[in-house]
């Protein structure tokens, strides 16, 4: 193909008419009913000019039908879709006023490029000249009298976009506009609307996968089944109190001392010091000002891919989508009762720590909930080093996996579907590093050393509340060097992780409904989710990232809880 | 956009595929091969050239002319009908209508458009079909010492006709078109009605009492009665009392049928959502 990247030079936008106009585009009360299939059910959204705007969701979740409606192909089953407040049919100038890229697949074959280019700039009484000009934007000027037949997908693709902008419209729509393009047309094309949208045009482009747009949008437009999800920018799709720093030294004593001289509560895991601040910067100046040199001082948070899916799948909600909260409280506390089960704690362990929690303020009572939350009651119980480890190292083991599974295994399962949050899934697990979590997380009791370790100082915080640093320290110390950064999402599957899956799958058929939020629900600090479990107070991003870490974690949220209840209190507050 | 809008891009729209031509040229073999095989069968005929004649079968000479002329529609009507019907099925065959629908979203208008559009292509088809037929026709009358006819009014009016004929059948075939959709479909419906269905039902009408006052309602029949001569009528005396209707009112028939085939598409199919 003779595609080039300086072709973005010729752009219709030096070649402009009048400067295009974004308009705002708006859908009240949207729907479409395909005989006894709503397909778009009273969605209810707008969105702005000068910025991209992510249209998302899964497969079959009415994105397609919702921009034929609006472009006037398709007609509502009530409600309306507008553009400046104008019906698309009742457009003056439709190719103007809005580019549409629909599917690659509606031209002639017999047409070539330019003749099909022409056709449209003829009906639209734009000048002939506008075709060449299209065409060299997109980079078909070398093949503009071929017929179209002969094009591939990725050019079909160009073209699409070739008659999108033929009219320079200050509106552009584009359904799936990246498939079946090349890793560098896709960087051309992200290049390309994001130019648009900063000449103030209304850019709505839609994708199955958060993760192709996700370097693009600015905004986002989440549907699942018809309806909003959500709506809002796309650093609004994370609660800020879901993210965390990380932070680590190699005088770790240190770093704990000076955290702890600033009244910084954190929590400790393998992998570092977590605070649950997302100023990252503070944290640095705390370091800073005790002198100790940081090895890692990172922000952390929920990857948006999975935060994309538990909205897709209710398990979470977004205010931005008028969406009754109720479906989200019980969909989260299932998710940890599932964690339970894996366990053999069944679903009551989380329901007792819900009430624990609920019930408990001060930190001496959270932890116990804690502790029967994951553990089972078992090691609970024997709180001393000497209970710990007979049990522990079983009890312990289910933590772990409890929490790493769900995470890793929630979503490659619900993965089968949609091979991207497969990806996302694997990506979880593959932090860990393989060494490590894998034996903990698929039940090397005693075996490895860090297995041991870690029972003991689970036990230990638990009962002794107050003096968790010092042995969590020692325990994670094991834990992984790297942390990802925050939208980290591909990696790949160890055998260990795979392991972890199979042995996960096992529960699939009572996790299906949990599996999919695995973080949120277990250990995230989602909204409805905490309520059973602390974990609200720990960022996902650990929980995600450790599989250990995460069953410690808890532990280690029951400790921080304790020694701020009121950050726990704060959180319900929030999250209810 | 405007409709001379509409109009200049469904014209672009028409002359950019091959189809277009790929018919034309078929309809200029087609009708000029016939024409030139009949054009010399009549024109010995009527000079008594031919070996073995026996006048019973010969034709009336006078009429020799405008039958053969005639033949660019009597035989060559379906071609505007295919033409019409392939711009509208095209659109639904290759998704195309969806870029249609968004240059011009007032669909009424794409459909007026695409009506003027094809009544320019059957004018076009029409004169190609009268050289096809009345070249090698008259070739051949004119050679064996025939009367050509082409410096008589009546026949140059006939050919007029032609082509106000070819104009409506394009009509008729968008109206098809939009209302089955589907362009294998749609091609089989013409061929098989213009082929079989109507041929053998007007060949049917003479031999049953009664039946042809209700077949010159037939589109073809219709044609030909605007056309005033067919090589159909020409050869088969029909032996029943009804008369052929008269020359307007088989274009009203015709373009009632076109009318009727498009407001039928346009409300049924044409509207539909776009997919």
């Amino acid at each position: 193909m003779t595609f080039r990247q300086d072709r973005e030079d010729d752009c219709p936008r030096d070649e402009r008419f009048g400067m295009p106009e974004g308009q705002v585009l708006e859908f009240a009360g949207l729907s479409k009913r395909f005989g006894s299939v709503i397909a778009v059910d009273g969605l209810t959204a707008r969105v702005e000019p000068g910025s991209v705007t992510g249209f998302l969701g899964p497969n079959g979740a009415g994105k397609t039908t919702t921009l034929r409606m609006l472009l006037g192909l398709v007609r509502p089953s009530s409600g309306q879709a507008t553009i400046g407040g104008v019906p698309y049919a009742k457009l003056d100038n439709p190719l103007q006023t809005v580019g549409a890229v629909l599917e690659a697949s509606s031209f002639h074959p017999g047409r070539t490029a330019a003749h099909h280019l022409k056709v449209l700039a003829q009906a639209s009484g734009l000048p002939t000249a506008r075709v060449d000009q299209a065409l060299g934007t997109v980079g078909l000027a070398d093949v503009a009298g071929r017929k179209v037949g002969g094009y591939s997908l990725g050019m079909r693709q160009r073209l699409g976009l070739a008659c999108a902008l033929l009219g320079d419209p200050g509106v552009l729509v584009l359904d799936e506009p990246v498939n079946g393009l090349d890793p560098e047309g896709i960087t051309w094309m992200r290049g390309l609307l994001q130019e648009l949208a900063r000449q103030g045009r209304t850019v709505l482009m839609s994708s199955h996968l958060l993760s192709e747009v996700q370097q693009t949008v600015d905004r986002l437009l989440i549907i699942s089944g018809g309806r909003l999800v959500f709506q809002g920018g796309i650093e609004d799709l994370v609660d800020p109190t879901e993210y965390a720093t990380v932070v680590d030294a190699p005088d770790r004593a240190a770093l704990t001392a000076a955290l702890e001289n600033a009244h910084v509560p954190y929590e400790v895991l393998r992998s570092g010091l977590t605070v649950r601040d997302p100023d990252v910067a503070a944290i640095g100046r705390v370091a800073a000002d005790a002198g100790v040199a940081l090895s890692l001082l990172q922000r952390r948070g929920p990857a948006l891919e999975e935060v994309f899916f538990e909205l897709v799948n209710g398990m979470r909600v977004h205010p931005s989508a008028a969406a009754p909260q109720a479906g989200v409280d019980a969909a989260a506390p299932a998710a940890t009762e599932g964690v339970d089960a894996a366990a053999a704690a069944a679903t009551t362990g989380s329901d007792a720590a819900a009430e624990a929690q609920a019930v408990a303020p001060p930190p001496e009572d959270a932890e116990p909930p804690a502790g029967d939350e994951e553990p089972a009651s078992t090691e609970k119980p024997g709180g001393d080093e000497p209970a710990p480890e007979p049990a522990p190292a079983p009890a312990a083991e289910p933590e772990p996996e409890p929490a790493p599974a769900p995470a890793a295994e929630a979503e490659p399962e619900p993965a089968p579907g949609t091979a991207s949050f497969a990806v996302a899934a694997t990506g979880v697990i593959d932090i860990i590093p393989s060494a490590e979590p894998e034996p903990d997380a698929e039940s090397a009791p005693a075996a490895e050393p860090e297995p041991d370790a870690k029972p003991e100082p689970e036990a230990e915080p638990e009962a002794e509340s107050t003096e968790p640093s010092a042995d969590r320290n020692e325990v994670i110390a094991g834990e992984p060097e790297e942390l990802p950064p925050d939208d980290w999402r591909h990696e790949e599957k160890t055998q260990a992780d795979l392991d972890a899956d199979a042995f996960f799958h096992s529960f699939d058929g009572s996790e299906t409904s949990e599996a999919e939020s695995p973080e949120a629900a277990t250990s995230d600090a989602e909204p409805a989710a905490d309520a059973p479990a602390e974990p609200a107070t720990e960022p996902e991003g650990e929980a995600q990232t450790d599989a250990e870490p995460d069953a410690a974690s808890d532990d280690e949220k029951a400790a921080d809880a304790a020694s701020h209840p009121e950050d726990d209190a704060h959180d319900g507050g929030d999250r209810q | 956009m405007s409709l001379s809008a509409a109009t200049r891009s469904e014209t672009t729209k028409l002359l950019t595929t091959a189809m277009w031509w790929v018919l034309a040229i078929v309809l200029v073999a087609y009708i000029g091969f016939t024409a030139a095989g009949l054009g010399f069968v009549f024109s010995a005929s009527a000079a008594g050239d031919l070996p073995g004649q026996s006048h019973q079968a010969g034709l009336p000479t006078g009429d020799a002319a405008p039958v053969l002329y005639s033949i660019a529609a009597s035989i060559g009507y379906v071609f505007p009908l295919l033409i019409g019907t392939l711009m509208v099925t095209a659109e639904f065959r290759h998704h195309t209508l969806t870029p249609t629908f968004l240059a011009t979203p007032r669909r009424g208008r794409v459909l007026w458009a695409k009506a003027f559009v094809g009544i320019g292509v059957g004018v076009v088809y029409a004169v190609l079909a009268l050289i096809a037929a009345v070249g090698p026709s008259a070739g051949f009358l004119a050679g064996f010492g025939q009367d050509t006819g082409l410096d008589h009014s009546d026949t140059w009016a006939m050919l007029g006709r032609i082509v106000i004929a070819f104009a409506l059948w394009v009509l008729v075939g968008i109206g098809v078109g939009t209302l089955v959709r589907n362009q294998v479909a749609a091609v089989v419906i013409v061929l098989a009605f213009t082929q079989f269905v109507e041929p053998i039902a007007r060949v049917a009408g003479m031999f049953v009492d009664g039946l042809d006052s209700i077949l010159r309602f037939l589109p073809a029949a219709a044609s030909d009665a605007l056309v005033g001569t067919s090589i159909y009528t020409a050869t088969t005396r029909p032996t029943s009392s009804a008369t052929p209707l008269d020359w307007w009112a088989g274009g009203v028939v015709l373009l009632a049928y076109a009318i009727v085939l498009i407001v039928l598409g346009h409300l049924t199919s044409w509207r539909r959502d776009v997919d």
